[in-house]
Formats: C-alpha cells, sequence, structure tokens
C-alpha cells in the first residue's frame, strides 16, 4: 500500500515542477531592476507604477536622450538643450536645467505640466518633438530595446516618455561642496560661510523659496523682476493671482547653468544677486515673502555680494556633470 | 512494516482495491491525544485575560481663521489691526502640535502634530478615535516643543518647507504669516510674521482649553484661530515691527507674548 501513496506523491510533485519550469509567457519580458541610489534625507521620490525602474528602461532611457531620432526632421536631441557640462541645460536655450526633476510635480517656466517625470516626457516626445513613431518602430536597435525594456512589439509614445522618463530619474545631483559641508567632510572658507548664513537667514532670505535639499520649493513666486509683470504662470491658471509668477528653478549648479530667471535677462551670478538687492520692483502679485520692496530689495553691501557668489560655488557637483552614466553613449 | 494482528479488534476501510486496516487500541489512543491537543489549543486561544475592546468616541477638529472676529478672506485689504493699519493676509501656514482631551487624571492623545496650510481646506480638519468617556478640556501646542523640532524630522513637503535653517538654530518653522499692508509711507507693502526656534530657543505656546465634553459617539469642536491677536496684547506691534524677525529672538518673544489669547476651543 505504501508504494501507491509514494507514487501519488512524487506525481504531485513532479507536475508541481512542471507547471511552475514552464516556459513564461512570451509576452512577460524579464528585466533587471534598476537600484537608484537616494542621497540621505531628500524627500520621497514618486516612481510610477507602471514603470518600475530597469536598467534595460534607464539605459534605453539615456539613448534616446541623445539621439536626433527624437525629432522630426532628425535635427536635434534633448541633449542639444540640456548639455551635461552645464548641468543639463544650455546657454543658449535657457531651459530650466534637468537636475533632480523626480522630485518634481510642476515642469518648465510657467508649469505648463504637473504631474509626474512620466507626463513631461510625454510632453515632450509628443508635442515639443512630435516624434516620428513609424521611425522608431521600423529601427532594428530600437525594436530589439523596447522590446527588452517594455515587452512590446509596437512602440508607442507611452514607451518612448517611460524610458526617457526612467532616464530622468537617475539625473541626481547632491555631491556638490555643500553636500560634503553637511557630511563634515569639508569645510567652507569664511567667504562661503558667510554667503551661507546671508543665504539662510533674513538678510538674504533665499531660502524661503531655494530652500531644503533641493534648494527650490518647487513653485511659483513672482519676484518682482517688472512692475509691469508678463502673466507667466497665470496663463496656465487663468488665476489673476499667478500675474507674473515663474518656476523657482534649483540653485544646484547654478554657477553652471546662466542665463538667469525664464527670460535669461541676467548673464552672471552678480548680477542676480544686485537684482535682489536693489532691483526689485512691486506689483500686485509680487511674492510677500519679497523684503524692502520699497527700497529695492535687501540692500547687501559689495562684501555680501561676492560672499554669496561665493556660496552659490560652493553648489556645482562635479560628480554630477562628469558622470558617465549620464553621458553620451558610446 | 506494521502487519495487523486479525486476531484483535480491529477498523476497516477500502480505498479503491485496498483495504485498509487499523487496530482499534491504536486509534483510540491515537484519538485521544488528538483530542488532548486539541483542548490545550482552544484552552490557549479562549483564555480570560485577552482585553475587552476599549469604547471608542471620534473626535472631529474643525480649524477656523478670524481676523477681528470674522472669518478669515484672503488676498483683500479689509482688515485693520489695533496699530490703524489696514492688511491683507497672503500665507499662513502653522504647526499645532501634543493634541490632547484631557480629565483630571487621564490625557488621551487626538494627534501628535497638525500643519495647517491656509490654502487648502482638507488641512482645517483632523480626526482621531479615542477612549470614550467624559473629558473636561483639550491642551494642545502652538509650533513644535524644542525636543520634538529636530532638522530633518520632516523629508516631504509640505512640511519639509518648514525648515527653519542651521544658521538660526535649525528646526523647522512655527508659523508663516505673510501677507500685504499699507505703509507709514502710504506705500503697499509686505509682512511677514515668521515664528520660530530662534537661537535653539523653545518659543512653542502650551494651551489648555476648559471645555467640558460628554461621553458620545462623536464629538465635534471648533478650534478658533484668531489672526490679528498676534499683534496685540500685551504688546502692541506694528507690521513693520512683526516682520523679518527670525533672528530676532525679543521680538519672538513679544510674539509669543501675545500669542496667549491666540486661540479658542468650543463646542460645535
Amino acid at each position: 500500500m505504501k508504494w501507491k501513496i509514494y507514487i501519488v506523491v512524487v506525481l504531485g510533485a513532479v507536475s508541481l515542477m512542471y507547471t511552475s519550469c514552464k516556459d513564461e509567457d512570451p509576452q512577460v519580458t524579464t528585466t533587471t531592476p534598476y537600484e537608484l541610489d537616494l542621497p540621505e534625507n531628500f524627500p520621497s521620490l514618486y516612481i510610477h507604477p507602471e514603470n518600475p525602474m530597469t536598467v534595460e528602461g534607464v539605459e534605453l532611457g539615456r539613448m534616446l536622450f541623445y539621439d536626433n531620432m527624437l525629432s522630426q526632421n532628425n535635427d536635434r536631441a534633448c541633449a542639444d538643450c540640456h548639455d551635461q557640462g552645464s548641468a543639463f541645460t544650455t546657454e543658449a536655450s535657457n531651459a530650466l536645467a534637468h537636475i533632480n526633476l523626480g522630485w518634481a510635480e510642476h515642469y518648465l517656466w510657467k508649469g505648463e505640466v504637473t504631474g509626474s517625470l512620466e507626463d513631461i516626457m510625454e510632453f515632450e516626445v509628443a508635442d515639443f518633438f512630435m516624434a516620428d513613431l513609424d521611425r522608431f518602430n521600423a529601427d532594428p536597435y530600437y525594436k530589439d530595446a523596447f522590446k527588452k525594456a517594455f515587452g512590446v512589439d509596437q512602440i508607442t509614445v507611452r514607451e518612448l516618455s517611460f524610458a526617457l522618463a526612467q532616464f530622468e530619474r537617475t539625473l541626481i545631483s547632491a555631491d556638490s561642496k555643500y553636500d560634503r559641508f553637511l557630511r563634515d567632510e569639508v569645510s567652507f572658507t569664511e567667504e562661503e560661510r558667510r554667503g551661507w548664513i546671508y543665504f539662510n537667514t533674513e538678510q538674504g532670505d533665499c531660502f524661503h523659496c531655494h530652500g531644503g535639499l533641493l534648494f527650490t520649493d518647487n513653485e511659483f513666486h513672482n519676484t518682482g523682476l517688472d512692475s509691469l509683470p508678463e502673466d507667466g504662470r497665470m496663463e496656465y491658471t487663468g488665476n489673476p493671482l499667478d500675474k507674473g509668477k515663474f518656476k523657482t528653478p534649483t540653485l544646484r549648479n547654478i554657477a553652471l547653468t546662466g542665463p538667469y530667471m525664464h527670460d535669461g535677462r541676467f548673464k552672471t551670478l552678480e548680477e542676480v544677486i544686485r537684482f535682489y538687492s536693489t532691483g526689485v520692483h512691486y506689483s500686485p502679485t509680487i511674492d510677500p515673502l519679497m523684503k524692502q520692496v520699497d527700497q529695492g530689495g535687501v540692500q547687501f553691501t559689495e562684501e555680501q555680494i561676492q560672499d554669496m557668489i561665493a556660496f552659490l560655488h560652493t553648489l556645482t557637483d562635479t560628480t554630477f556633470i562628469n558622470n558617465p552614466a549620464l553621458s553620451r553613449p558610446e | 512494516m506494521y502487519v495487523i494482528d486479525a486476531t484483535q479488534p480491529h477498523f476497516q476501510f477500502r480505498i479503491g482495491r485496498t483495504t485498509f486496516g487499523v487496530d482499534i487500541k491504536i486509534m483510540r489512543n491515537t484519538l485521544l491525544i488528538a483530542a488532548m491537543i486539541i483542548g490545550v489549543l482552544a484552552f490557549n486561544g479562549c483564555k480570560d485575560d485577552d482585553p475587552v475592546p476599549e469604547a471608542k468616541m471620534k473626535v472631529n477638529f474643525n480649524i477656523e481663521h478670524q481676523v477681528n472676529n470674522q472669518v478669515l478672506e484672503l488676498d483683500t485689504m479689509k482688515y485693520e489691526n489695533q496699530m490703524r493699519e489696514q492688511f491683507g493676509v497672503s500665507t499662513l501656514r502653522y504647526f499645532i502640535s501634543n493634541i490632547y482631551l484631557i480629565t483630571p487624571t487621564d490625557s488621551v492623545e487626538v494627534s501628535p502634530i497638525h500643519f495647517l496650510e491656509i490654502r487648502d481646506q482638507e488641512t482645517y480638519q483632523f480626526s482621531n478615535e479615542i477612549k470614550k468617556q467624559e473629558y473636561t478640556g483639550v491642551r494642545m501646542v502652538f509650533g513644535i516643543r524644542k525636543e520634538e523640532n529636530i532638522t530633518n524630522r520632516f523629508s516631504d513637503p509640505p512640511e519639509s518647507l518648514m525648515e527653519w535653517p542651521i544658521p538660526m538654530g535649525g528646526g523647522y518653522h512655527y508659523m508663516k504669516f505673510e501677507g500685504r499692508f499699507i505703509d507709514p509711507q502710504q506705500a503697499i507693502s509686505n509682512f511677514q510674521l515668521h515664528t520660530g526656534p530662534t537661537d535653539g530657543n523653545d518659543y512653542s505656546l502650551s494651551y489648555e482649553f476648559p471645555l467640558q465634553i460628554s461621553a458620545a459617539g462623536e464629538v465635534n469642536l471648533k478650534l478658533i484661530h484668531h489672526l490679528d491677536h498676534w499683534m496685540g496684547d500685551p504688546n502692541d506691534l506694528t507690521l513693520v515691527d512683526v516682520t523679518r524677525i527670525m533672528g530676532n529672538t525679543a521680538m519672538q518673544e513679544k510674539i509669543m507674548a501675545n500669542g496667549h489669547d491666540v486661540f479658542e476651543v468650543e463646542l460645535n
């Protein structure tokens, strides 16, 4: 009797093994999870639930970022306006730098797009580049790469956006001299330290908008550029209180990302500091955080201006701008 | 291999063509052991020291903001403070913490900390289920106590955006209260009344509001924040006085002294 029981058990085990080892559904692709190294004390990073980070997806996104094929005329890529050496912007484009965008919720100077990186990348692919999907679907390299990364036979705007979003999420800057100062690895010079204090007290009061480890509140402010400001954010919200407001850019790598302001009117950091010191203009929607508006601003001395510039230079992250994982593929 | 002694009492059953037999004595002993195991398990599962669930009541807080005893309207210039300055409110963000309902011998936490953003009405309410009993008051802190007000406590916005910079003591703002006013030169100016732990000092305020609260299924409480009270009694302050005071310990103390009657609680 016992041998009959043994046979039943063995047959059952073999059946289970066979079932679990059968060929996988051909529509499911095996991808490699991408381990994102998140900086300490940064906010939580949103990962789109339908677009988990994978090695294949990130690499594909990097390829696309540097590929002219994204544009209709094959004449430009993301990298043409977002150059790594300039912390992913360029002087000519004055585009907002692609630094730590994974923590953003609003994109572009007036916040034209709100949502996740997938949303802004969809805008870039479909509306800005107007990518020719037929070209991608006819390209053997991309056909194979998208199959591996997303398990699709047909490439659509969705997959192009998702791949770019994955790569964009890896554009993390958190190793500047300032970060090393916070980690007690380096010391500031006296000029840098004084600038740090002005930045983080109401003498300069920069931290209220450019605070935290992201050096941006990711909000919109009218900082008094003009007495008759442009519409700015109001163009998209329709709210009169948003007139003249533009997105707070990050100050990380700010020494590399000139010119400054939404219209690039300031060429140097010194011009920016002097603006906040004596060049601020009142308008009805000027941000209530702006101080001494009647006097033009915070009234820095010449030494304070130079100290501020010295501190801002500590936000340059050479690791970020030289990271080969973010560079043009060879 | 065990062989049934057919001369002894035994129990038989068939599966297919195979007949199985079990010695009755073995079966009886097996069943006895199984019954003992089941009994022990049942006894342990039904022990008397399982606590009886505590009766709960729901407490709902609703926060209302007032200026001159009128419900606050944002982005107007309709208000006048005790110094006869015309002003309006654009920004209001603050923490209240350690919110308890209390009795003479007990205190039950409703919320350890709550952040209010005036432009997000969802932050005007918070609730919790607490022990059902009569209460005699509400206790809370405006701001964050020093021992709890630690840099990097909040990593995510909006709370993280209340950071109080390290050069000024670290931690977080208690409040950002901003707007516009007509200044002495009759121009429209900005004011910013920011309170917090200047130089690491603790300027948080503790309140205790006597209030008879019956044990009920649900209790609704209104917390009223009188914004204009920050600027008067005992210290009459202008909006110029209260602006740019993050690094000013003397002014932080004056503001906090004025805070004694900024909040009140009533049953809704």
